[in-house]
């Protein structure tokens, strides 16, 4: 017994000696010498564990047994150490970024070395060191194959993205978005600062998975959501944020009063060719009308020319224009409607975990305040995720992302009117203005363009100088008026989330279920009160476009995504890997629309009070409802051998509601392979030089059901008007045809890929190959116009081939010096190769007066007359003595006048549709993006830019102000040919004639031709002319931009350790400093948006931010 | 295991339940057509639509059946089809002849739903045979301005691409056969529909024209005779031609004489500015709307000038009323500001020589003691007026703000100031016009001059003027009336065109074609016909042969 109990004293002694524990303590360090904290510290092969504090110091009680510790943090290279003596520290060194990243590629994640289809990544410091208020903008020039173009100069606008070129005519490019798990239809809700990562799968074997949603490639977003329970960290509170500035800049070169008005009285000479010689005849009539005068004009022969008398010998026109005119006195009237802009950014992120929960809260406040009144956004965003272990075998979380925004858009009207004003009008009145008959309010004119002088006639009653004749300059009412009386303001709510079960009842077999719902909601106001623009008009008339008008949008939109995953991942002996991923998925969504719009409308409560209008004939209500399903089942396996050759397949079917029973199914398979041949034996040589060579290689259909719901069913729809006598007889016809046979679109991709490293992954270079072939597209087909409309039809398709690359080079990488630069570059050629079943090139296909498609050539391409300048006094007599067919026609009539625009005739047989060519199109023909990283201990200096070549586009600014067709807009300074005999205005007021001819060829003249009743030709840019038919407005938009400079300064731990900060970095910013382009407008990136909200000035930012972490 | 059997057996079960139906599409805020047409209602919802193409087709397509005459030359610049109005430039890719051509065959494709959805469903005989009337209408109209063209009479459900052209004489064979079967279906008298009398004046009409072509026959004029007898059925011209109670009064749009019309009330627009633009068409440009006071001014837009060749018939017997009944001569407003108030017309109409004159358009052939006697009416009123004398071209040639009388006939007083707004009826046939086709077979037939000369007169007799004798009564003649009584009305390039004058007519008379070479295409040929649209050709995969002159 004894013996019995002294074992067992024995034992428990040793049990004790056993359990007997000593205190490890030690500083874990960066390379650089910063330590770091948070980085995990346990015991290997136990459960002992501790994180390092702000110091970097960690002190861990560990079992006498323990022999190794294992030092982890995400991003650093795991490091053992032998456990020896009582204080270790360890200095961690970072992972080569490149290799052992996780890319993730769509319900599930690979590291980046066993890749094998293309996708890209950018992380969190890439996207928030461009200080952009948009996630997109962040991405722009980051990623080859990638094309994103801003498309409007508005707070909070929008950024148009295409992966690897336009494969739908449709013209739906937008890609699938992913963020945290959840599919939606945008990202622009989100705050960049948010963001911890941004995938994007380009080629179809990468998409695969998510079937026919990822036919324009798939952007997964993951924000800085909770981190898996791995290890336990203490809570870490961060911030960033940044106040910025912008101003109006690269304003284009508009007119001066006196330029202005030495253009428009070109204008008010028409000409005639009486003889039919070619010889054109002046007749100046009309120019009285230029000083608003209703007077005759006589030669004053003082010898400096002649003016417009009155009787007496008194100046016979507005002598208050006349002073304006002579003091070059010009209204700024973008400066009357624009301000410095204001930019912020706040961004709060609280994280930690325990050993078994991890959860993170974010709070987001974003403010931007346009250059434009009237013109904001603002945002908030709050965010939560919480993942939980439940035990050794489940596992749960939720994560939820809400935003709420409120848009003031302000009046579309006022910014256009303000570009449109003539320099010479004014936007306030003065002792010269007569207060009644230019409707003021307040001190502000309503009418500019009617702007008249406190004149009176010999009864003394007020003389309306320009009622009579040519009336005034436009009668657009004053831009600030406008601005004053119109609101449109949108307040949206947007909330998405996730909610997952996963259980794993043996190792490496997951089952995981995944409810994602997603939720927006909207509501548009919009109201023009009575002086809004195309309200205000004669007070005297009663018509209700002259009332107030208010309406009101409801969006609503939910939609839900239901997954059912499978993973299951083995290895037959070490060289084979299997991970095989089985994935059953439904999908619905639906929305509704509600529109309520009046007309006749007597409340000044903007939208808020719709039941106040008295005219309730003109209160219109309208709704719809939309819903869609699909239904899928995938499968994915991914293989590697030996970790050197690497498979992956994939099949996806997709099931539609969209199409009709029988064409519901598509599906949709896709291979690839890649060979990490620097891992073979025989490259073991070059391996210092040559660190990573890979080649991948993929080949993948994607589908597009991209049609509205109910497309397939006839649907009787179409509300008409009319009446029998005093019956009222409303009808409904049937909408469009409808074809029960529409099936998927489908792209095929061949994808090849190379990926290189050199020393040691100081070089990386990646190049992608790519040849999407896009066939059946669902596009609008315009039917015979015998049949009558349109419908949605399977038919064409198109090709994009293009390159991809991209570099990382970290050219210095010292202990306080560090430089990167990074570039990508991708050039896409997009050709259409069948269109309605025509596979001949040069078939022509005219969808609609803007859009031309070719066989054989770009989707956006311009298509039109050659110009050839003008036609000369001594050009034109050349030509009409050699009948050329462009001057005279089979009549013997001629039908071109000196100064006009001149265009190229390719058969010699006069101007016809065969001379017409394509002219560039409005696709760069290659983008490109640099950017360099250079830090010197705490000090970081960055540059990114972005270039864009090769596009030709339509301009509606060019169009706009460079259009002689009017005589009371702004216009652009140009010159223009001035033929000899045309009366010019002279810098004293005084009008001469033009003895030569001011012979500028690069733009036709102003005047008017009587007997063509054009005046720079049928071939420059006139009211009715389509935009293909406009080659004056067809401009070269390639631009250079530099999108940001920032300096920043981390400050030194020691400084900021005294005040509980482990980290403190502040920058100055600026966007858009610097543009190169040869574009006239306001800028070269929304060269082709249309003259409404979306054209205005290009800003320079200057932002000042912090980023703090507690 | 059994616990992962168990819960793939529970995921699975989920997935099976309710599946059936989750790709099954369902529309919950529009009918489908199939169902929707079965209805009765439904179906009159679809017919009624057909009739609303009338106003697709007239509301705002006026240069096709006026422009490029002896009446009209084009007014401001930009606003109508150069092609359509002076003959040059005139080519397949004109925008006002695909408009109409667009229009047209998009409103036969709507009578092909309804006439295919009426005999699926057994649907009213009378409704089925309103809208094969309309169709038949529809393809008389396209063959005078394109001769053959494709007869598309099929509803379809697939696109079909291969439309060849109908020879002309099918197609008149066609309307020919349609509107006699829908006559026998219709009731005689129908309010704003079509019925009897609607059929018989345009199968009249039909056969008039087709006698004229080089496939007509000689029975064409009988028959056109029969068909216009009638329609006439006895009724004589009892209504004034102009004043209060005069059939062009607006509100009088309803009246006993009106065979067909497109149909407009201000309640059944879709919006305030989607009337018709027949009443802002022709006049000279009145000025913006801060130029309206008082009882207001219509949008003139001056698309189309009246040539002085219609001012001097209509003022060619002094005793006509149609000059005083089809343009504004006086235009009243206040000569201090120039402002206008050209409704007061209307809205005064009984009290209008008390009002102040702004303008005055004395008719041609007006002396000083006519002028003079016009002011001393209220000479108050009047001695400051402007006097717009017409001189021998003076009118024409003019194109500043109120230089010649805007053609009032159309006038719409309660329109908001729009070009497009006018709720007045476009009167597409009237009784007038059946007396004067009748005329016109008479006069083709041959023997029929005391018939002929008799229809003549019935309608100058209404207007005041003079009776002409047998001698008189001639085709040029009969073209001459027609200018006076329907100036502006949708008939005068089809009737140029029906009569083979053209050519002759708009030489002579529109100083914008100033001669025969203007009308002449690059092949030598006249343009008769209106080019076949550039789009109907490239859209369609049969072979098109383009008419002559382009």
């Amino acid at each position: 017994m004894k013996r019995v109990l002294f074992l067992i004293v024995a034992i428990s002694i040793h049990g004790l000696v056993l359990a007997q524990t000593r205190t490890i303590t030690g500083v874990v360090k960066e390379a650089t010498g910063d330590p770091i904290i948070g980085v995990s510290v346990s015991v290997k092969g136990g459960t002992i564990g501790t994180v390092t504090d702000i110091n970097g110091t960690y002190s861990l009680s560990v079992p006498s047994t323990a022999q190794i510790l294992v030092f982890s943090y995400i991003g650093m290279r795991k490091q053992e150490v032998e456990i020896k003596g009582t204080v270790i520290n360890a200095t961690l060194e970072q992972q080569s970024k490149e290799l052992n990243e996780l890319v993730v590629i769509g319900y599930g994640s690979v590291r980046k070395t066993d890749l094998t289809g293309s996708v890209s990544s950018i992380k969190s410091d890439e996207i928030t060191e461009k200080g952009t208020t948009s996630v997109v903008a962040a991405i722009q020039g980051s990623v080859p194959g990638v094309q994103i173009q801003q498309k409007s100069s508005r707070a909070g606008a929008p950024f148009d993205i295409i992966v690897r070129g336009q494969n739908s005519v449709s013209g739906n490019t937008s890609p699938l978005y992913v963020v945290d798990g959840v599919i939606t239809s945008n990202i622009d809700f989100l705050n960049p600062q948010d963001i911890e990562k941004i995938d994007i799968l380009k080629d179809a074997s990468s998409t695969a998975i998510y079937g026919s949603r990822g036919s324009n490639g798939v952007v997964i977003v993951q924000t800085k959501s909770g981190k898996s329970v791995q290890q336990a960290s203490k809570t870490s509170i961060s911030y960033d944020g940044y106040y910025g500035i912008s101003n109006i800049a690269r304003t284009p070169n508009f007119m001066n009063t006196q330029e202005w008005m030495k253009y428009r009285i070109m204008n008010y000479q028409y000409t005639t060719d009486a003889n039919n010689d070619g010889v054109i005849e002046f007749s100046n009539t009309d120019l009285k009308n230029v000083w608003m005068g209703n007077i005759q004009y006589r030669d004053l022969n003082n010898g400096k020319g002649f003016q417009p008398v009155n009787a007496d010998g008194s100046f016979g026109g507005s002598q208050w224009l006349l002073n304006r005119y002579l003091n070059n006195t010009s209204t700024d009237w973008l400066g009357l409607v624009s301000q410095q802009g204001i930019q912020q950014n706040h961004y709060i992120d609280i994280s930690g975990s325990t050993k078994d929960v991890a959860y993170v809260v974010g709070f987001g406040y974003q403010n931007e305040k346009g250059v434009f009144i009237n013109d904001n956004y603002n945002r908030y965003n709050l965010k939560g995720s919480l993942t939980a272990n439940i035990n050794s075998k489940w596992t749960t979380g939720f994560n939820i992302n809400t935003a709420y925004s409120t848009q003031e858009q302000g009046s579309d009207n006022s910014m256009v009117s303000a570009f449109r004003m003539s320099p010479i009008t004014d936007a306030y009145t003065n002792g010269n203005l007569d207060p009644t008959l230019n409707h003021i309010e307040g001190n502000v004119i309503v009418v500019p363009g009617k702007t008249t002088e406190n004149k009176t006639d010999a009864n003394g009653n007020p003389v309306f100088l320009n009622s009579i004749g040519s009336g005034g300059f436009t009668s657009s009412i004053n831009p600030l008026i406008d601005l004053a009386s119109t609101s449109n303001n949108t307040k949206k709510i947007m909330a998405l989330g996730s909610a997952f079960l996963q259980f794993s009842p043996i190792k490496d077999l997951t089952l995981k279920t995944t409810i994602s719902p997603s939720f927006t909601t909207y509501r548009t106001g919009l109201y023009k009160s009575t002086l809004a623009e195309g309200n205000y008009d004669n007070p005297l008339t009663t018509a209700v476009e002259n009332d107030a008008k208010a309406s009101v949008n409801n969006y609503m939109y939910f939609n839900y995504t239901w997954d059912n995953q499978v993973n299951y991942k083995f290895k037959l002996n070490e060289d084979h890997h299997l991970d095989v991923m089985g994935l059953y998925s439904i999908y619905s969504e639906n929305s509704e629309l509600y529109t309520t719009s009046t007309a006749g409308y007597n409340s000044n409560y903007e939208w808020y009070n719709l039941g106040a209008a008295t005219n309730t004939a003109n209160t219109k209500l309208t709704s719809y409802y939309s819903k869609s399903t699909m239904m899928s089942c995938a499968s994915r396996i991914n293989y590697s051998y030996k970790g050197k050759y690497l498979l992956a397949a994939t099949v996806r079917a997709d099931g539609s509601s969209r199409l009709a029973s029988g064409h519901r199914w598509v599906t949709l398979p896709s291979l690839s392979a890649a060979w990490r041949m620097s891992e073979e034996s025989f490259m073991s040589s070059t391996k210092d030089i040559l660190s990573n060579l890979k080649i991948r290689a993929s080949i993948g259909t994607s589908a597009n059901n991209n049609i509205s719901a109910y497309t397939t069913i006839p649907m009787a729809n179409l509300s008409t008007y009319y009446n029998y006598g005093a019956t009222s007889a409303l009808g409904v016809a049937s909408g469009p045809l409808a074809s029960q046979d529409l099936t998927w679109e489908k792209t095929r991709e061949l994808n090849l890929g190379f990926d290189f490293g050199f020393f040691n992954q100081r070089l990386d270079l990646t190049v992608d190959l790519y040849n999407r072939l896009s066939t059946g597209l669902l596009q609008a087909r315009t039917l015979p116009l015998e049949q009558s409309g349109t419908m949605i039809d399977n038919l064409g398709s198109v090709r994009n081939q293009g390159v991809e690359l991209a570099l990382n080079a970290n050219i210095v990488h010292t202990k306080d010096l560090n430089w990167t630069v990074s570039g990508s570059f991708t050039a896409n050629q997009n050709k259409i190769i069948n269109l309605f079943g025509n596979k001949t090139n040069g078939y022509i296909y005219i969808n609609s007066s803007t859009q031309k498609w070719m066989v054989g050539q770009n989707i956006n391409s311009i298509y039109g007359y050659v110009y050839d300048g003008v036609w000369t006094a001594d050009g034109i007599l050349d030509a009409i003595k050699n009948k050329d067919p462009r001057v005279v026609n089979s009549a013997g009539k001629i039908i071109a006048r000196e100064g006009q625009a001149k265009v190229k005739d390719f058969d010699g047989n006069g101007i016809d549709a065969n001379d017409r060519r394509i002219q560039g199109h409005s696709d760069p023909s290659w983008t490109g993006g640099l950017s360099t990283n250079l830090s010197y201990k705490g000090f970081d200096f960055s540059m990114n830019l972005y270039t864009a070549q090769g596009m030709t586009v339509f301009s509606p600014f060019i169009e706009e102000f460079t259009n002689y067709n009017d005589r009371g807009r702004q216009k652009l300074v140009m010159d223009y040919y001035i033929p000899a005999g045309a009366t010019v205005l002279g810098a004293d007021g005084y009008f001469t004639t033009q003895t030569t001819a001011h012979n500028y060829q690069g733009r036709p003249m102003v005047y008017t031709d009587n007997g063509t009743k054009a005046n720079c030709g049928p071939y420059w840019h006139t009211a009715k002319e389509t935009a293909n038919d406009m080659p004056g407005s067809w401009v070269d938009a390639s631009y250079v931009k530099v999108r940001n400079i920032t300096l920043g300064y981390t400050l030194p731990k020691s400084v900021v350790k005294s005040i509980g900060v482990s980290n403190l970095r502040i920058y100055c910013n600026v966007l858009n400093p610097f543009v190169f382009t040869k574009y006239e407008g306001f800028d070269p990136e929304w060269a082709g948006a249309s003259m409404g909200r979306d054209n205005g000035p290009s800003t320079i930012t200057y932002q000042f931010g912090a980023s703090v972490k507690f | 295991m059994k616990k992962i059997i168990l819960f793939i057996t529970i995921v699975a079960s989920l997935f099976i339940t309710g599946c059936s139906d989750f790709l099954t599409e369902n529309n919950k805020s529009n009918p489908d057509a199939a169902s929707f047409y079965k209805t009765a209602s439904g179906y009159e919802s679809l017919v009624n639509a057909c009739y609303s193409t009338l106003r697709d087709v007239y509301g705002d397509n006026i240069e096709m059946f006026v422009a490029g005459t002896d009446l009209f030359k084009i007014g401001r610049a930009g606003l109508v089809s150069q092609g359509l109005g002076t003959y040059q430039g005139l080519t397949p890719a004109d925008n006002s002849v695909k408009s109409f051509y667009t229009l047209v065959y998009q409103s036969i494709k709507r009578c092909n739903d309804a006439i295919y959805y009426g005999q699926l469903y057994s649907q009213s005989k009378v409704r089925v045979a309103e809208i094969r009337f309309l169709r038949a209408y529809y393809y008389f109209q396209l063959v005078q301005q394109f001769g053959d063209v494709a007869l598309v009479t099929d509803f379809y459900t697939t696109p079909v691409t291969n439309f060849p052209r109908t020879p002309a004489a099918d197609v008149y064979a066609f309307i020919f056969s349609e509107m006699k079967t829908a006559l026998a279906d219709l009731p005689t008298a129908a309010a704003g529909r079509v019925n009897q009398r609607v059929v018989n004046h345009y199968l009249s009409l039909a056969y008039l024209t087709h006698g004229y072509e080089t496939y007509g026959t000689s029975s064409d004029f009988q028959s056109a005779i029969d068909y216009a007898t009638a329609a006439i059925n006895g009724q004589a011209l009892t209504l004034p031609f102009d004043g209060k109670t005069g059939i062009f009064f607006p509100g009088n749009e309803k009246n006993a004489e009106i065979i067909f019309s497109v149909q407009y009330s201000p309640t059944t627009l879709a919006s305030v500015t989607l009337g018709n633009s027949q009443a802002s068409s022709y006049g000279a440009y009145l000025g913006g709307s801060d130029g309206a006071i008082n009882d207001g001014m219509p949008y003139m837009n001056t698309k189309l000038k009246p040539t002085m060749r219609l001012y001097n018939l209509l003022s060619a017997d002094p005793n006509d009323k149609r000059f005083a009944g089809t343009f504004m001569q006086e235009l009243y407003g206040v000569v201090a500001t120039g402002k206008c108030s050209y409704y007061s017309y209307f809205k005064k109409y009984d009290t209008r020589t008390d009002l102040e004159v702004l303008m005055y358009y004395p008719k041609p052939g007006a002396t000083q003691a006519d002028i003079d006697a016009w002011k001393a009416i209220n000479p108050a009123k009047r001695n400051a007026t402007t006097i717009k004398l017409p001189g021998t071209n003076n009118w024409e040639k003019n194109d500043l703000d109120k230089d010649y009388p805007c053609i009032k006939k159309f006038s719409d007083p309660d329109a908001p100031f729009n070009t497009t707004a006018s709720r007045r009826d476009i009167f597409l046939a009237r009784l007038a016009e059946t007396y004067l086709i009748r005329a016109e077979a008479y006069i083709k037939l041959g023997g029929k001059q005391t018939e002929a000369k008799n229809d003549i007169n019935v309608v100058r007799t209404r207007a005041g003027a003079a009776s002409i004798t047998e001698s008189s009564a001639t085709i040029d003649y009969i073209l001459d009336e027609r200018a006076r009584e329907f100036a502006g009305e949708y008939n005068r390039w089809y009737d140029l065109k029906r009569t083979g004058k053209l050519v002759d007519y708009v030489t002579l008379y529109n100083t914008d074609v100033p001669s025969s070479g203007n009308m002449k295409g690059s092949d030598g040929n006249f343009k008769i016909l209106r080019p076949i649209p550039q789009d109907a050709i490239g859209l369609n995969s049969a072979t098109i042969t383009q008419n002559p002159g382009y």
